[in-house]
């Protein structure tokens, strides 16, 4: 460790490669999201449900969506959006169907969306149900179907959709309490720099679970994973700008120039912050090794999230105050 | 401190924590007698993705201005609350979504269909004889049915309207009845009884009253124990979803023994970085974790959902992050030339406004979070909040004092608190 600290940091000269590298995560991702039809997650669209639960993983499962698809559109339904297929706690795979209000091509109208998925709900009872359970049985070597079958649920659009549209405009808020607080607290430029490390954050999160996941669920859980992050990234820059604050205020580096500053700050809160996300993860890892499926998938965002707010509040955070440095000078000259 | 008194106040605090653990963890029979003490943590209310069950959102079917009345919703909710308690669903949560739209959510249900059932329309109103032949009922021929003072004998009484259809009915009903050796008129809700008013005479009207010096609360029960053979606004059901438990039987236990493990690692790195400091530390960080246990079963409003245990994560590591920067900085203080003991209290000082700038930050989010957003969401903000407000405590306050506790024990300061002269951070 004492090597380490005796040689020379320039963190901030390297910042063009590091916001590199984050560039080409976040573009990766973004072209995932978009390859998959910017699947998100039947939360957030409403429409009738049609979940299957198996015991096990379809072997073709692109061969089974078509047929499925196909199969309800002679039956009067049409299949939306992409097939999910996530984890059950118990043991066992569920794949997702969503349908649209449409019976036969015509749009079912509010008042009648109570018949549809009553009708939706019996079609399955009467035989449906049999059908798919037939169909998978022989393109399956084993016999995948087990008791629960086939549920058919409803999701309200307008539910879900204003829940989560809440949700976005609170965190909005609290963002912006947060940046106002730090300009306060500590100067603007660090509050712009730590919204900028927290967006990346955030972006990077996004990106990776897109990749990882091949599609985003956009439900509660999710924006709780978001939220964890968020907490957590203002933390680290807290540790970073307080560090400079400090440097700031002292004598000893009145004739600094900004990068000597900012090199410092990170050379002296490395320790800290590394302890931090350290210790955090092996929270975090306890949680996801040795319990269910569902947990699983949502810590995995978590864990992105912490990777990521550790690798801006150490590479680029700091740069990107300097940077803000620079133009708030800039500006300042220009109207003197 | 003199080492006594150290030793007096270490055993002393040993013992409160065996005893809170104690009091968290195990539950247990009291003696001879029926009464079970139950551990804290099996207290803490679980939301409906961790305990699985069945949820419901209704909304008002007509437009008319009466669909927004706040009244007529609470109304509602609580004529629901009633059908389920009466049913046993007494875990039931109902609340208010979107303004004018009732959500239901029932933890741990498994006949999806009877729980729908009793929300929409439940119990029906009988009006039988003695000799169990329906004479009407609540759907077709009550209008409704209110509490009003019975002037002629005191108390409360309540009144029934009847239709047109249901007042021939009732004519019909008690032209029949007063003859009957049974002449009792039988009112049921569903299977309870709820009523059985004597009739002696035929009654021609489209009121009917039920007498029996009621007291206030009596005729109103009954009354609107009536009223809601109808909810006041005609619903429907536009969302119904089963959930299963996304934890599944066994996970609670495991995951209090995985966060265990995840803890024991921690204070294994914190020993052996801080050693006595890390010492102070992990105690504290025991205390914090029966004291957040302690409150999330006793704050009424939390609900433990899947978010809400990101939350606690996040609470814990910022528990943790918070001694980690007042021992870096202890250390710091040292290494530029102050005595142990200075350095010591300067470093949480010091350190002390760092992790209240961190910790404000994400206490202003969990707020905000908290005001605007319904649901799973807000038992994320709750237990957050508790979290970071308790950490703020433990690990400044309660490590600080625990220090000052240790103190006179330890020979040689900085071998015990693992300080270096030496320049920089290592």
């Amino acid at each position: 460790m004492s090597k380490l600290m005796k040689k020379d940091f320039n963190i901030v000269q390297k910042f063009p490669l590091l916001i590199f590298i984050s560039f080409i995560i976040i573009i990766t991702g973004v072209v995932f999201l978009l390859g998959e039809g910017l699947n998100l997650g039947i939360d957030y669209k409403g429409g009738a449900k049609v979940e299957i639960e198996l015991i096990d993983e379809i072997e073709d499962k692109a061969a089974f969506e078509e047929h499925f698809t196909s199969f309800m559109k002679d039956q009067g339904y049409t299949v939306v959006d992409k097939m999910m297929e996530s984890p059950l706690t118990e043991g066992g795979i569920s794949y997702e169907f969503r349908l649209a209000y449409e019976y036969h091509g015509a749009r079912v109208e509010k008042d009648a969306q109570e018949a549809f998925i009553t009708r939706l709900n019996n079609d399955f009872k009467n035989g449906l149900t049999d059908e798919v359970e037939a169909y998978l049985s022989t393109v399956n070597s084993v016999n995948l179907f087990d008791e629960e079958g086939i549920n058919v649920a409803v999701i309200g659009e307008s539910s879900s959709k204003s829940l989560l549209n809440r949700t976005f405009i609170a965190l909005a808020l609290a963002l912006v309490a947060i940046l106002v607080y730090i300009m306060i607290r500590f100067t603007v430029s660090s509050g712009l720099a730590s919204i900028c490390g927290l967006a990346h954050d955030v972006l990077i999160t996004v990106a990776l679970t897109a990749i990882f996941r091949k599609y985003l669920p956009v439900n509660m859980t999710f924006i709780a994973a978001v939220i964890t992050i968020i907490g957590y990234s203002i933390n680290a820059s807290i540790v970073i700008f307080d560090k400079v604050r400090e440097c700031q205020k002292s004598a000893a580096f009145a004739y600094a120039s900004d990068e000597e500053i900012a090199n410092y700050a990170i050379k002296h809160s490395l320790v800290k912050i590394l302890l931090s996300v350290l210790t955090t993860l092996i929270m975090v890892v306890a949680l996801v090794l040795f319990s269910v499926s569902t947990i699983q998938e949502f810590i995995l965002p978590i864990i992105f999230g912490l990777l990521a707010g550790t690798f801006s509040a150490l590479c680029l955070n700091p740069s990107l105050w300097v940077l803000f440095r620079k133009v708030g000078a800039k500006i300042k000259s220009k109207k003197a | 401190m003199s080492k006594k008194k150290s030793i007096v106040l270490i055993t002393l605090m040993s013992v409160v924590i065996a005893i809170l653990g104690f009091m968290c963890f195990a539950s247990f029979n009291v003696g001879n007698s029926i009464y079970k003490y139950n551990s804290i943590v099996s207290i803490i209310r679980q939301g409906i993705d961790l305990s699985g069950g069945y949820y419901v959102v209704l909304e008002p079917e007509s437009t008319d201005g009466k669909a927004s009345d706040a009244e007529l919703l609470e109304k509602a909710k609580e004529i629901i609350r009633t059908r389920l308690d009466d049913k046993g669903y007494t875990e039931a949560i109902i609340n208010t979504q979107d303004g004018n739209k009732i959500r239901v959510e029932i933890p741990q249900v498994d006949d999806d269909g009877a729980v729908l059932e009793i929300i929409g329309q439940t119990g029906e109103l009988t009006f039988k004889d003695g000799s169990g032949n329906v004479w009407l009922n609540g759907q077709d021929h009550i209008k409704g049915a209110y509490a009003a003072n019975n002037t002629q004998d005191g108390g409360y009484m309540v009144v029934l309207e009847f239709t047109d259809q249901g007042a021939s009915r009732f004519a019909d009903a008690t032209n029949t009845i007063k003859d009957m050796s049974d002449n009792k008129l039988y009112i049921w809700l569903g299977d309870s009884n709820i009523s059985a008013p004597a009739v002696n005479e035929q009654i021609v009207s489209n009121t009917a009253q039920i007498t029996g010096s009621f007291t206030y609360e009596e005729a109103m029960n009954i009354a609107s124990v009536i009223d809601s053979g109808k909810l006041p606004i005609q619903y429907k059901v536009t969302e119904a979803r089963s959930i299963s438990s996304k934890l599944g039987a066994s996970a609670g236990l495991t995951s209090i023994m995985m966060a265990a493990i995840g803890l024991a690692i921690i204070f294994v790195i914190m020993l052996i970085r801080y050693r006595g400091l890390g010492l102070a530390a992990c105690i504290s960080l025991i205390c914090y974790c029966l004291l957040y246990i302690v409150f999330l079963a006793i704050i009424p409003s939390v609900q433990l959902t899947l978010p809400g245990i990101a939350g606690i994560l996040l609470a814990i590591g910022m528990a943790v992050d918070a001694s980690i920067v007042i021992f870096e900085r202890i250390r710091e203080e040292y290494a530029l030339g102050k005595t142990a003991e200075a350095a010591v209290a300067h470093g949480f000082k010091r350190a002390t406004v760092t992790v209240l700038d961190s910790n404000v930050t994400t206490i202003f989010a969990a707020i905000i979070l908290w005001l605007v957003c319904p649901g799973t969401i807000k038992g994320f903000a709750i237990t957050l909040l508790i979290g970071i407000v308790l950490s703020l405590f433990t690990s400044i306050l309660l490590s600080r004092w625990i220090l000052k506790v240790i103190n006179p024990l330890v020979e040689d300061d900085e071998k015990f608190l693992n300080l270096k002269r030496e320049g920089g951070n290592n």
